[in-house]
Formats: structure tokens, C-alpha cells, sequence
């Protein structure tokens, strides 16, 4: 068993889907390869399937100007060992009881009851993840879960009542998007467009467990809503630029942190420091703000200038705590 | 071009490649040392050809700098699950990957002889039996086909678990394996399961996502395999500023991973200096599972008591070291800031002292590890101590520089 084989790649992917169709034209041949393939894949798998050429594998024969599988049957689409060894160790997962019920969870188990996970849940620890994450043993939660994940998928509309941060209780009309989840946080909120007199008005970002009740109307609007759309008046309009040292190997552990946005870098020409601008979504921007002060004098915020000022109101107020009475600062 | 292939055949290296255009960013050509400048090239063609959409370049001083530039939160699938999908093969091994699965598409089951003589009638195709043999063995492992044995004859029979029947059977799975292939560890799977059903993830998106773990996925079979059987592993490694390889016999533990600093690592016991330690993933460049560690449980006993008063993954308790505590101050209106302390929070207790005022007592073996979490409350902490007195200094330090670094009042 091993995640690193050819039998998952996209090559073997290409020739399947080949082979199912039968025959193929050279057209639609070069069609699917450049839908499954990378992106010079049209540059080197041609010959390799065109029973033309001296390369070919042999997996196609030439008839009547089209291509034809030598086999007689379409490829079979197996579970493989490493898949239900993987399907066993989700089971495990408290998420699971998301998107399926006992039942089902309990027949699934029984059919894969020789398979060992291919994890568990004591062979990885996560050190630092936040302690109020949703509540998936909630029945209600997953309930409202399971509802909106059907809504996304048959882009129907919502009827929701939640419960604002401010406490108060509103309902409103919605129309989901997407779900998104935070690894650290350990959340799932809702990427939503409001429907407000029958029209879709704002996008808007509901916490699924602030969400008290969730109703499916059934009525399909197929407006076509990209996630981006939401969230294009919601990233930052500059990017932050900041300057990081490598001291205590600060550029490293920054890199490593912000890995997972958009970002340009560059190195300084001693090598000994790096300016990186960062694209971020503006709702993030407190908290951007506090993981850029968390780096101390190894980084310095250059812009824009809110940011910058932002950082240098706390690093001011935070002097004159210190300077006024904090132990050993003097 | 003829000496190119999009395909590879070791993984490690080009793991390293991939994990240096995307963490980086800045690295030019130059930087690229350990191998020839036509490795280079190769290594950043296939980067270019596996991720197209997500290659970025720019020129500065030093050269062209290429970077894989990706938002996880706005991509419905890890793009660089295409490393996975790049093994390099032979043409025979595709031949029979098809001949095989379709000769036994016909058949309840057949013997080593009779799927020989089929592959030669329906494709004129000989194969040596010893190859056809082992692809079988192959294939029963990669679970495939199934052997069974009749007498001495052993047979072979496809396995009657197809991916559609999964998907339709089990209600909320198709949803299910959406949302988990896009998960840290082993996502991948997920991931070919996916594409195996011509599935595609149009529901979830991933925040706070480290999309770069997946690289170091391929080292996790073997780790897990040793913890479980009990055995040590040698693991080849290089140091985070150079490139130099050294090799430790290590007792594996757990795998513990950094959701804010992405980091993730091996918690393990280093049987050259004796202690427990974590090392990082992605500085390990292979893994080898050897033989078992006789007094695995009493080690992994001390790793338990560590990790209890652990901050992050430093396991040693530097002499003298005493609770931090600080004192945090908010506004009347700023509720939201002991809720988040008490979030975000570990090894500690948060003690209300009125007037806004929060005393924070941080109490864990190694406080510096609380540090970077600490300097989020900059602008906020009244007083700081306890911890050693090197942390304080630094800290110390670092305010005052910081107050120079902004300008002093004038820039507020």
C-alpha cells in the first residue's frame, strides 16, 4: 500500500477515462487529457495513446480514423486498500456524524470490519487549537449542518434564525454558498447571500453555530453566486507590507505562519532579512494585526498606513505600560 | 525535451523543490545549490506543469524569483496533491494495469496461467509470467484483486468494492469524503477517492489551512506503522539552515502540528543524547522502520508527562523556571478580550482583579514557547514576570525597540 503510486495517477486516470468512452476521436482524446492532465500532459501523452505512433502503449487501436480500446471491458473503479483503510479512520472522526447518521456509520463500519484505520486519533495531537470549537455532538447542530450542506449542494434557499454576537435573535432568508472550516478555530461558518424582498442583496459570513434553526424552503435559485463575489468587497484593497529580520529565525517561522495566504516575497540583499506583502480577507484584519505583533522587534509593519499606525498605537501604549510601572523595564 | 518527463520517480526530491517555491518564495535559481542548474529546470518545469494556475514570478535584484502563490481559504482543492499524482511508470506496467483488470472484468477468477493465455489471445500480448505474477502480488496488496488458494492453484478475482457503489450505498459519504479530503493527514486519499468518483469539491472551503503538510504525508505511513508496532525509526533529516543531511535513530511517539504557526513535527525520544524531543516533519527526508524498542511503553510513559505540561512541542523544563504571569488590561467595553484569552488559553489560568484588569498565569515548562502569544497582547499588559529572567530581558528588549522601530509618540 502506498500513497506515492502510479495506480492514483494521472496519467493511469487519463487512459481510464479513455478506455470507458471505447472509442475516441485524436479530438476528443487531446480533450480529456488537457481536462485530467497537467498542463504540458498535451506535450508528452499523445504518442503514448496514439496507436500511430512508435511510443504508443498498445491500449488503443486505429479504426476507421478513430481510436478504439483494445479492451472489452470499461476500466473497474475500485476502492483500494489505502481508500477504505483511509474511510475507516474518518469514521473515527467526530465530524463524521455531520454528513451521515448512526446507521448508516454502523453499516459502513460493518462493511469495512477487516480494514485497520489508516490512522487514529492518538497518533496526532494538535497543540494549539482554540477551546470553543462548534459542538458536533449537538443534535441540533448537525441537523442544521446537514440542512444547509443539502441547500449548497441544490443551491435552494434557507430560512435561518440565529443568534447575533450581540445576543439579540434574527431571521433571515438565505441563499449558501459555501461552508467554510477553520482548522483553528476548529468552526464552520456559512458563505451566504441575503435575499431581502426577493431580491439577493449582500453577502454575508453566518458562524453555523450561532445558527438556532435552519429550514430548507425548497425553492432552487440558480443565480450564480461565486464565493469570490462575496468576499471581493472583503479583501483588504492593499496588501500589508511588512519587513522581517531573521533573527531567532524569526523570516523562517513567519514564512512557515502566513504560508497559507497570498503573498509576495523578497529577500534583502544581505540575505538577513525579507519584505512580504500579504493579501488578506478584511474581516481578518484584527486578527492579522495581532499575528504581525506576536513576531515583537523581528517585524515591522510598513503599510498601508492604518495598519502600520494600528501597530504603532499598541507598541506606544504598550511602552507607557511598562515605562509607568511594569518590574525591570527601566 | 526528450530527457523530460512530468513524471518522477522519487518523491523527496521533488517534495523539497515544491516546499521551497511555496514557503519561500523568494528563492532565485542561485539558491538552488544542492543540485545542477538542469535539475533546476526540470524540478521547476514539472512545479510549473502540475500548478500552472498557481505559479507566480517575479524579478528582483538576485533574479527571477518563482513562487507557488495560493490563498488556502479560496481553493476548493489542495493543488499540490498533483505531486501524488506524478509516479513515473513503465509502458508495461500500464499495459497490464488495463489487461489484467480487464481480463478479470469477464471472469469470477482465474489462475496465474489462465490470466497469461487470456492477456495473449485477447491483446497478442506474452508477458513474462514471473512480471504478470508479480503486478498479481501487486495488485492484492493495493487491494485490487483478491488471491485465494484451491489446492496448490492460486486464483485471482477482482475486488467486487467499486467506488460508485460506495458513493451510492452510504448515505452523506460523497459530502463525507468532500469535506475530509481537504483535511491535514492524509487528505490526499481523500483526495483519489474523489477523483476515482468524479467528484469534485463544490462545498467546502479551508481556513487557516497548511496545504503544504500533504508533502510530508509520505513520511506518515511508516512513522504510524513504527508507533504502533513499537520499533524505532531512522530518520534522515536536514537542519533548518543547511542543507547538510544527518541521520538519528529515533522512538516515535505522536505527531503533533501547530494550527497558528503551522509547524508540524514528530514527538519522539532521540536514543543518541536520550531524551524526549520533537523534530520537524518537514525537515525529515526519509524514514526507515527498524527493529522493535524493548522499553517503547516505559518512554512513551515520560513522552505522557511531558506532553502534560508541554506549551507547544518544547520538551525540556529549563532550571528555575517559574509561571509567567501577567496582567492584562482592557476597557469596560472590551469583553471580547478575556473571552478570547480564555480561547485561546492553555497550561494557564485567567483570574479577573477588577477595574478591566486580568491576571494571566501561564504555567508550563518551557514559557518561552508562550512568548509570540504573549506579544498579542501588546498594547494591553500592565506587567509582566516569573518565566526566567531571559525571557523577561527579551521582552523587554524588544518593546523598546519596537517603541524606535515606530517612531517613538510621533507616529501614533
Amino acid at each position: 500500500m502506498n500513497l506515492f503510486s502510479e495506480i492514483y495517477g494521472a496519467y493511469y486516470r487519463i487512459a481510464a477515462k479513455i478506455l470507458e468512452e471505447r472509442s475516441v476521436t485524436p479530438a476528443r482524446m487531446n480533450e480529456l487529457i488537457r481536462k485530467y492532465g497537467f498542463r504540458d500532459s498535451i506535450l508528452f501523452l499523445p504518442p503514448k495513446l496514439d496507436p500511430r505512433s512508435e511510443e504508443n502503449w498498445g491500449l488503443l487501436q486505429l479504426e476507421n480514423g478513430v481510436f478504439k480500446a483494445v479492451t472489452q471491458n470499461p476500466p473497474p473503479k475500485i476502492v483500494t486498500a489505502l481508500q477504505k483503510r483511509w474511510l475507516k479512520a474518518i469514521l473515527i472522526d467526530p465530524k463524521i456524524r455531520l454528513f451521515m447518521d448512526d446507521t448508516t456509520i454502523a453499516r459502513l463500519d460493518k462493511r469495512l470490519e477487516d480494514v485497520q484505520p489508516l490512522y487514529r486519533s492518538e497518533h496526532f495531537h494538535v497543540a494549539d487549537r482554540f477551546s470553543d470549537g462548534d459542538n458536533y455532538v449537538s443534535e441540533s447542530y448537525r441537523s442544521v449542518f446537514r440542512t444547509i450542506v443539502e441547500a449548497v449542494r441544490k443551491q435552494q434557499l434557507i430560512d435561518v434564525t440565529y443568534r447575533s454576537r450581540k445576543g439579540t435573535v434574527k431571521q433571515i432568508m438565505l441563499l449558501p454558498v459555501k461552508i467554510e472550516y477553520s482548522h483553528k478555530n476548529d468552526k464552520f461558518r456559512l458563505y451566504a447571500v441575503r435575499k431581502k424582498s426577493g431580491v439577493l442583496s449582500e453577502g454575508c459570513i453566518v458562524n453555523i453555530g450561532r445558527i438556532l434553526s435552519a429550514n430548507n424552503t425548497g425553492i432552487v435559485d440558480d443565480t450564480e453566486v461565486s464565493l469570490n463575489e462575496i468576499r471581493s468587497f472583503r479583501r483588504c484593497d492593499e496588501p500589508v507590507e511588512v519587513h522581517i529580520t531573521s533573527e531567532r529565525n524569526a523570516m523562517e517561522r513567519f514564512l512557515m505562519e502566513f504560508a497559507s495566504y497570498e503573498k509576495q516575497t523578497e529577500l534583502d540583499d544581505d540575505g538577513c532579512g525579507c519584505t512580504v506583502r500579504i493579501w488578506y480577507d478584511e474581516s481578518d484584519e484584527a486578527e492579522m494585526l495581532i499575528r504581525l505583533l506576536s513576531y515583537g522587534a523581528a517585524l515591522e509593519v510598513l503599510s498601508p498606513p492604518s495598519m502600520r499606525h494600528a501597530a504603532a498605537a499598541r507598541v506606544h501604549r504598550q511602552y507607557r505600560l511598562l515605562s509607568s510601572g511594569g518590574k525591570n523595564f527601566s | 525535451m526528450s530527457s523530460f518527463s512530468e513524471l518522477i520517480k522519487n518523491f523527496h526530491k521533488t517534495r523539497s523543490y515544491v516546499r521551497d517555491f511555496f514557503i519561500y518564495g523568494y528563492k532565485v535559481r542561485s539558491d538552488f545549490s544542492r543540485k545542477s542548474s538542469r535539475t533546476y529546470d526540470d524540478e521547476k518545469r514539472r512545479v510549473e506543469s502540475w500548478l500552472g494556475d498557481y505559479i507566480s514570478y517575479s524579478t528582483s535584484e538576485r533574479g527571477k524569483q518563482t513562487c507557488i502563490c495560493v490563498d488556502s481559504g479560496h481553493i476548493a482543492e489542495n493543488p499540490l496533491y498533483n505531486a501524488y499524482y506524478s509516479k513515473s511508470f513503465t509502458a508495461n506496467d500500464i499495459r497490464l494495469h488495463f489487461f489484467i483488470l480487464d481480463i478479470l472484468s469477464d471472469s469470477y477468477q482465474l489462475s496465474l496461467k489462465e490470466i497469461c493465455n487470456a492477456i495473449d489471445q485477447r491483446f497478442n500480448s506474452v508477458f513474462d509470467v514471473q512480471t504478470i505474477r508479480l503486478k498479481l502480488k501487486e495488485y492484492t496488496d493495493e487491494g485490487l484483486i483478491i488471491a485465494s488458494k484451491s489446492g496448490k492453484t492460486a486464483y485471482y478475482q477482482l475486488s467486487t468494492d467499486r467506488v460508485m457503489g460506495f458513493m451510492e450505498e452510504f448515505e452523506g459519504l460523497p459530502d463525507a469524503v468532500r469535506f475530509f479530503s481537504e483535511q491535514p493527514n492524509f487528505g490526499i486519499v481523500g483526495n483519489s477517492l474523489m477523483r476515482s468518483a468524479d467528484m469534485s469539491n463544490d462545498i467546502f472551503r479551508m481556513k487557516h489551512n497548511y496545504i503544504v503538510h500533504t508533502l510530508e504525508d509520505i513520511l506518515l505511513p511508516d512513522i504510524l506503522l513504527a508507533i504502533d508496532e513499537k520499533r524505532y525509526i531512522t530518520a534522515e533529516s536536514f537542519g533548518v539552515h543547511s542543507s547538510v543531511m544527518h541521520t538519528d535513530i529515533l522512538v516515535p511517539f505522536q505527531i503533533i502540528s501547530s494550527v497558528r504557526t503551522g509547524r508540524r513535527y514528530l514527538a519522539c525520544c532521540d536514543t543518541k543524547y536520550k531524551n524526549i524531543c520533537t523534530v520537524r516533519l518537514g525537515f525529515i527526508k526519509s524514514v526507515k522502520v527498524g527493529e522493535v524498542c524493548e522499553n517503547f511503553d516505559a518512554l512513551q510513559r515520560k513522552y505522557q508527562r511531558c506532553l502534560k505540561r508541554c506549551y507547544c512541542v518544547s520538551m525540556s523544563r529549563p532550571k528555575g523556571v517559574q509561571p509567567l504571569k501577567l496582567v492584562i488590561r482592557t476597557d469596560p467595553d472590551e469583553t471580547f478580550i478575556p473571552e478570547r484569552i480564555r480561547r485561546e488559553m492553555r497550561l494557564s489560568t485567567l483570574e479577573e482583579l477588577g477595574d478591566g484588569r486580568y491576571l494571566l498565569t501561564i504555567d508550563c515548562d518551557d514559557p518561552n514557547e508562550a512568548i509570540p502569544w504573549v506579544k498579542s497582547f501588546i498594547g494591553r499588559i500592565e506587567s509582566i514576570e516569573g518565566g526566567e529572567p531571559i525571557i523577561l530581558n527579551r521582552f523587554f528588549r524588544d518593546i523598546k525597540r519596537m517603541e524606535k522601530m515606530y517612531g517613538g509618540e510621533s507616529e501614533e
